[in-house]
């Protein structure tokens, strides 16, 4: 199990849409 | 050595094997993959790269390189989600 290579990712990141429309 | 924390309260979701934070001041919507979600729930306390290392080796058994903690800790910082713990 030692040799599984794990990372942790950003997978997005964007600003948060509102609906006035 | 750089000590890291969550900037400031955030909503984050597990939705599968992802993460979902939800910054409420900046609006912004960030998702993590699961070993992102871990990290980012051990840095409501401050954390250096090799604390969160030692911590993903404990937690998942698995190796994880230090270049890799250290451009998610970048990349979070960048988003606005992170700063430096003094």
């Amino acid at each position: 199990k030692k040799n599984v290579k794990i990372r942790p990712l950003v997978l997005s990141h964007q600003p948060v849409q509102f609906e006035t429309s | 050595m750089v000590q890291f924390i969550q900037k400031n309260s955030f909503e984050a979701t597990q939705i599968e094997d992802e993460w979902i934070i939800l910054d409420t001041d900046q609006y912004t919507v960030t998702r993590v993959n699961d070993l992102g979600g871990f990290c980012w729930s051990k840095l409501c306390e401050a954390q250096t790269v090799d604390s969160l290392q030692t911590a993903i080796d404990q937690e998942y058994g698995a190796e994880c390189e230090k270049d890799s903690v250290v451009k998610f800790l970048t990349d979070l910082e960048k988003c606005g989600l992170i700063r430096h713990a003094i």
